[in-house]
């Protein structure tokens, strides 16, 4: 159990690292600039409080300095402290001189620290929305839309905020520590153990807050969810409360967890409270071991007045960074869990893993072979379902609610893969043709179709990668009983649809979506119940004109509507997972069956009259079981005749 | 997302409306200010110390002042230490206490609200509001003013210091002041410009995400991946463009300050070196101003922050402040205002009416021009069920949001009893009514909280008895925890039928006077939808009711039917006339009848 854990968390630490990776492509080499350069900066600013002791020991105080051969020997040419005395402008310029070179440095770190995270947040996005297209078909039933866009948005945010200071800046603690404590030791090594020994108390102190704040943040987002939760629920349930005049009630109820929210937000505010105070009292108390020894010795004349301040800068540089530390590795914290959120995503398994290579003409008959299939294991839906639909036939499927007519239409586009048994079209198994090929040459229009907050034009374009031509547009818009839709907006086909613009109802979007199919010009058009939201006229109407524009091509076609289904060249009925009866309308009226039913339930009402229909409807069961009970006896006949 | 203009000149008006709660913490922000100077003074005093020892102890050889030395220097840094964590708390719970009183006050007013807001306003866009906006609103007010008050007292005060010791000096040190406040001012003004852009493109990727992810079955189905993969990296690469442009700007600004800061320290350190040469200057104080020039500059970059996330505030602000001021479009009238005062003084329960409904020449119009009704009359005895028919958007929840007082009449008027219904109190009115959607909503909490909506009085029995009505009872106990089961979010733990009837139990244990029934376009299965049946025939019974209905056993027993078409009454009565009529109705019901029964043998 322990071993498998940690090997779970192994695996986790690589995919984090294996993703960032990945995420920095194209700028690595920035990130590696930008740390050289925030390197170098810390190394410059160790070097001004040098200035200062050379100004104050040797320049204003006339004693000998150590220095490196080579800068003692360019200064003895100069002329020394001597001539830098007449002259202490050169050190106000030297010192200055080193704030432009580390300000320098800094705009180099900045530009392309920020220039490399802008490119890895490019990259993760991209990466990222590709997924979503790349992601199985079923994968979207139990999607939770509103935190895969979270993942997209804010984690990706998340890791650019990181990447573009922090990520750096620990180089930056790191460098500045190293060169600080060389320099300190190479002035004087007692001073340099008066002046480091709290750091390391800081750096587990910022540790052990670390470990104690997760905690607590983990609590105050959890408060604020369940506020934005019981929010959306009254503002979704808002007739609901007026209507029973329950304002009072919502607000305790909202009151409370509004408090709640507050009184841990609090409490994680005054752990940073805690954290910055003893930190700073801490940092604070390293520089006062440094003014007292430095004073003392400085005194005695152990060391110069000049290795006294410079101790005093060089100490309460390196404190700043030290003491970020507790907020960097918070930050650090939440940008590993963003990073796992974002991991978690890309490492779905890709819809196109498993893809055939060949891209036949799919003009040919349509063989349903045995075909198994189950949503959920266990729970089959299609249980050897075999018919075939040869070309150029329009077929219409019938079933029962759940009977598995929509799992059956997805197969044929292999947005699901039969479980058992096989798919052919032509003589190839689907399983053999590449997805993209297939789709594009089985026009599947959905029950519910989708929009994009575009214009008309560029939604239906879509269907031909974006390249439609007028003529093709108009052609398809006609077929598809759009043009009159078209008519009534503002900006035709400019007009941008879906959220952010005009509302299409059902039946306008239905026509759109079968007109953005027919432009692919399919080879294989499938409707799956996509004209149930238009009116039964309009939808004869557009089964003509579909019959006119592109008679010959296959067509399979799911619905309820005795109409269509009358019209089509068979109907094949689906019951308990298998095809129950196959025929033509003439065919399946004379035999008992679903079909029958259906199909007595219309002719019913016009032998029954309305009066009776109207007491019917008081009872619509009955009615059901009474066809159930009149099959039975058909049944029981038919098997007598055959006997 | 709406564009925001951040070149609009600073709003008072807007500030005060989001000011105002700050007022309840006007002590702690007193104490604040005086706890941010302190720390700040403390922060300015400190060059000065090191310089004192550096002189008076050191150069001057008085180790025996050390000790004195160092009890000063531990008084001062233990009480930064206490000041720091007093001032973070206190920053907290002014920030907090804002972000909860703001909120709470925008939703108060979101409860008084007409339904008029509701539908022209998103709920997405009221969550922003309440959430995000107020959030960063509270953070700025406490936080900024943190940021301020430190940064600003300390320079002034590192400033004075340095002044009373050395004048000269002190204005040749802080000469660098003058083009650093040039250089803020532009790269503030060009960074509002660049980061404008940066979140207009940032909301554009949001969404497209959000349709991406919720359009790519779609996608799926017309092998449109590469049309989308193309779009949406025109936006990143946009993003990507945007965000580096602004970034090179901050990344100047920053260097920029640090890199003066030092000119300024070179400066001293060239002036006061002549100085403490020439044996004007102390070392101590020629050290102090070092330092002190180094430090000075630190709070720079926050204060330009602060202007900025101030100007980017004000958006925020201005949308908050407008949702908390919204004006409720029904509200009670003087007189109605007094009837409910002396209700509620005496104690006494809201009076029960009787149900009778009168529409007396009723128009109305969502849209002001556009109207939806017109001149429309009808009297409603009290008992009797009315049931609205129609196609979607015919215009069925039109009446039922004029009955309910959800909307009010543009001309006409509607009258209760007898009276006409804007002169009852609001609350009269809906204690006298029951809502009960098919599509029903319930709340996170436990069927018998749920149950207990209808009537927030009733004890475990009369919920029980309700639910034993309309015959919810027997899946209830069946349920793991009877009547103490969580329902889940939205009712989502239970069934659509099992929800109808929590709904029906709620709405019987309210026992109104008026009910208002929308029900379910699709159907449950065949036997909840027989349970649930029975108990909308009783909860009908007795009471008026409007029924905005899909089923046909419904509608043939109601007592009117109102057939809806556009916006109007088409037709009206009861379902013989209607039928015998031979009008929209007959066609209608054709079409209902149909999909029923063949939604019966296809369920």
């Amino acid at each position: 159990m322990k071993a498998q854990h940690e090997n779970i968390t192994t695996h986790r630490k690589t995919t984090r690292l294996a993703i960032l990776w990945q995420a920095l492509r194209g700028s690595r080499a920035l990130f590696v600039g930008a740390t050289l350069a925030i390197g170098l900066a810390a190394l410059v600013s160790v070097i001004d409080p040098l200035i200062l002791r050379y100004t104050l020991d040797a320049v204003l105080g006339g004693q000998s300095v150590d220095l490196p051969g080579w800068l003692d020997s360019l200064l003895e040419r100069l002329g020394g402290g001597s001539y830098l005395a007449r002259n202490v402008w050169l050190c106000g310029l030297g010192f200055a001189a080193a704030g432009l070179v580390y300000g320098l440095l800094m705009f180099v770190r900045g530009l392309l620290a920020s220039t490399a995270a802008e490119k890895t947040a490019q990259n993760l996005r991209e990466r990222l929305f590709a997924k979503v297209n790349l992601l199985p078909y079923r994968y979207f039933a139990k999607a939770n839309t509103g935190d895969l866009v979270q993942r997209c948005t804010s984690d990706v945010e998340t890791i650019r905020r990181f990447m573009a200071t922090q990520f750096v800046d620990i180089g930056r603690a790191l460098a500045l520590l190293v060169f600080t404590v060389i320099i300190m030791f190479r002035i004087d090594r007692g001073m340099t153990l008066v002046a480091i020994p709290i750091i390391p108390v800081v750096i587990v102190f910022s540790y052990v807050f670390f470990l104690r704040i997760q905690k607590a943040f983990a609590a105050s987002d959890e408060a604020e969810g369940a506020l934005s939760g019981t929010l959306q629920e009254i503002l979704q349930g808002v007739r609901v409360v007026k209507a029973f005049a329950r304002q009072e009630f919502e607000r305790g109820r909202f009151d409370e967890r509004n408090r709640h929210y507050t009184g841990v937000t609090r409490r994680l505010i005054d752990l940073f409270g805690w954290y910055w105070s003893i930190s700073g009292w801490l940092c604070m108390a390293q520089t006062g071991a440094v003014l007292v020894a430095g004073a003392l010795w400085a005194g005695s004349g152990r060391i110069s007045v000049g290795t006294f301040v410079v101790f005093l800068a060089l100490v309460s540089r390196l404190m700043w960074p030290v003491r970020q530390l507790g907020r960097t590795l918070t930050d650090l914290g939440k940008t590993l869990v963003a990073l796992d959120r974002v991991g978690i995503l890309l490492a779905e398994p890709s819809e196109y893993d498993d893809d055939g290579h060949l891209a036949p003409d799919l003009d040919g008959a349509i063989e349903f072979d045995n075909v198994h299939f189950a949503w959920d294991a266990g729970m089959p839906v299609l249980k050897g379902v075999s018919f075939t639909v040869a070309a150029g036939e329009t077929v219409a499927i019938l079933g029962k609610t759940g009977a598995g007519k929509t799992a059956l239409v997805q197969l044929l586009a292999r947005l699901a893969e039969p479980d058992k048994g096989s798919i052919r079209i032509g003589g190839v198994d689907i399983r053999r043709v590449a997805k993209r090929h297939l789709r594009n040459q089985v026009g599947l229009v959905p029950q519910e179709p989708f929009l994009f907050s575009r214009t008309m034009t560029e939604n239906l374009a879509m269907a031909r990668d974006g390249q439609a031509d007028q003529a093709a547009l108009l052609q398809a818009a006609a077929t598809a009983g759009l043009s009159g839709v078209l008519e009534k907006l503002d900006k035709g086909w400019d007009t941008v649809v879906g959220e952010e613009g005009v509302t299409l109802s059902g039946g306008q979007r239905q026509r759109a979506a079968i007109a953005r199919v027919l432009l692919k010009r399919p080879a294989v058009l499938v409707l799956d119940d996509a004209l149930s939201a238009v009116d039964t006229e309009t939808d004869s109407a557009i089964r003509a004109s579909l019959q006119a524009d592109r008679g010959g091509i296959t067509t399979l076609i799911v619905s309820h509507r005795m109409t269509t289904l009358a019209a089509a060249d068979r109907i094949v009925v689906l019951e308990d997972g298998v095809v129950s009866a196959i025929g033509t309308h003439a065919e399946l009226v004379a035999r008992p069956g679903l079909y029958k039913r259906v199909w007595d339930i219309q002719r019913g009402l016009e032998a029954v009259g309305l009066d009776d229909a109207a007491a019917l409807a008081s009872n619509p069961e009955l009615l059901g079981l009474e066809a159930e009970a009149d099959d039975q006896a058909l049944e029981a006949d038919a098997a007598g005749a055959v006997a | 997302m709406e564009e925001v203009d951040f070149r609009q000149p600073f709003k008072l008006a807007t500030w005060r409306g989001i000011l105002k709660y700050a007022l309840p913490y006007k002590k702690s922000f007193g104490l604040l200010v005086g706890m941010m100077m302190m720390v700040a003074g403390i922060d300015a005093l400190s060059p000065f110390v090191t310089g004192w020892v550096l002189d008076d102890v050191i150069i001057a050889s008085r180790p025996d002042l050390l000790p004195r030395a160092l009890v000063v220097y531990l008084v001062m840094v233990s009480l930064q230490a206490v000041v720091i964590r007093l001032f973070i708390g206190m920053a907290g719970k002014i920030e907090m206490g804002m972000n909860y009183a703001i909120r709470q006050a925008a939703f108060d007013r979101l409860q008084e609200l007409s339904f008029s807001y509701f539908d022209k306003t998103g709920s997405g866009w009221i969550m922003a509001r309440l959430t995000s906006d107020i959030g960063k609103l509270a953070d700025i007010i406490a936080w900024g003013a943190v940021d301020m008050v430190w940064g600003g007292t300390m320079m002034l005060a590192m400033a004075g210091l340095m002044f009373a010791r050395d004048w000269k000096l002190a204005l040749v040190t802080l000469s660098v002041v003058v083009p650093l406040l040039v250089v803020s001012v532009l790269v503030e003004r060009a960074l509002m410009e660049r980061s404008r852009l940066v979140r207009k493109t940032n909301s554009k990727i949001t969404q497209a995400f959000s349709e991406g992810i919720r359009g790519a079955r779609v996608v799926k189905t017309l092998a449109a991946e590469g049309v989308q993969n193309r779009a949406f990296g025109e936006l990143s690469l946009t993003m990507r463009r945007a965000s580096v442009k602004q970034a090179r700007l901050s990344a100047f600004y920053l260097p920029v300050v640090i890199a003066l800061g030092y000119v300024g320290t070179g400066l001293a350190l060239w002036q006061g070196g002549g100085s403490v040469l020439a044996g004007t200057l102390s070392y101590g104080t020629l050290v102090a101003f070092v330092f002190s020039a180094l430090q000075f500059f630190d709070p720079v970059t926050d204060l330009a922050r602060i202007f900025a996330d101030v100007q980017y505030a004000q958006a925020s602000a201005e949308r908050v402040v407008g949702l908390i001021e919204a004006q409720p479009d029904i509200v009670d009238s003087p007189e109605a205002l007094a009837r409910e005062k002396a209700r509620l003084a005496d104690g006494s329960a809201v009076p029960r009416l009787s149900g009778r409904v009168e529409f007396r020449n009723v128009s109305f119009a969502y849209v002001p021009g556009l109207e939806v009704l017109k001149d429309f009359s009808l009297d409603v005895a009290a008992g009797t069920t009315v049931a609205l028919v129609g196609e979607t958007g015919s215009g069925k929840t039109t009446i039922v949001n004029l009955a309910c007082r959800f909307y009010e009449p543009t001309a006409g008027s509607i009258r209760l009893d007898g009276q006409d219904y804007k002169e009852l109190p609001l609350a009269w009115l809906h204690g006298n009514l029951g809502y009960v959607l098919q599509q029903p909503y319930l709340f996170s909490g436990t069927v018998r909280e749920n149950i207990r909506y209808g009537k927030l009085t009733a004890s475990d029995a009369q919920a029980e008895q309700a639910s034993r009505l309309v015959k919810a009872h027997d899946f209830i106990v069946d349920l793991e925890h009877g009547y103490d089961s969580p329902v889940g979010e939205g009712g989502s733990l239970l069934s659509t039928g099992q929800k109808q009837l929590v709904s029906l139990a709620r709405a019987v244990l309210a026992d109104p006077a008026i009910l208002v029934l929308d029900e379910a376009t699709s159907s449950v299965d065949t036997e909840t939808e027989r349970l649930v049946q029975d108990a909308i025939d009783l909860v009908l019974e007795g009471r008026t009711s409007f029924v905005v209905a899909h089923r046909l056993s419904t509608i043939v027993d109601a007592d009117l039917i109102l057939v809806m078409k556009d916006g109007q009454v088409r037709e009206q009565g009861t379902h013989r006339e209607l039928l015998a009529m031979g009008g929209y109705y007959k066609k209608l019901f054709e079409a209902q009848f149909l999909e029923e029964t063949e939604a019966a043998v296809l369920a």
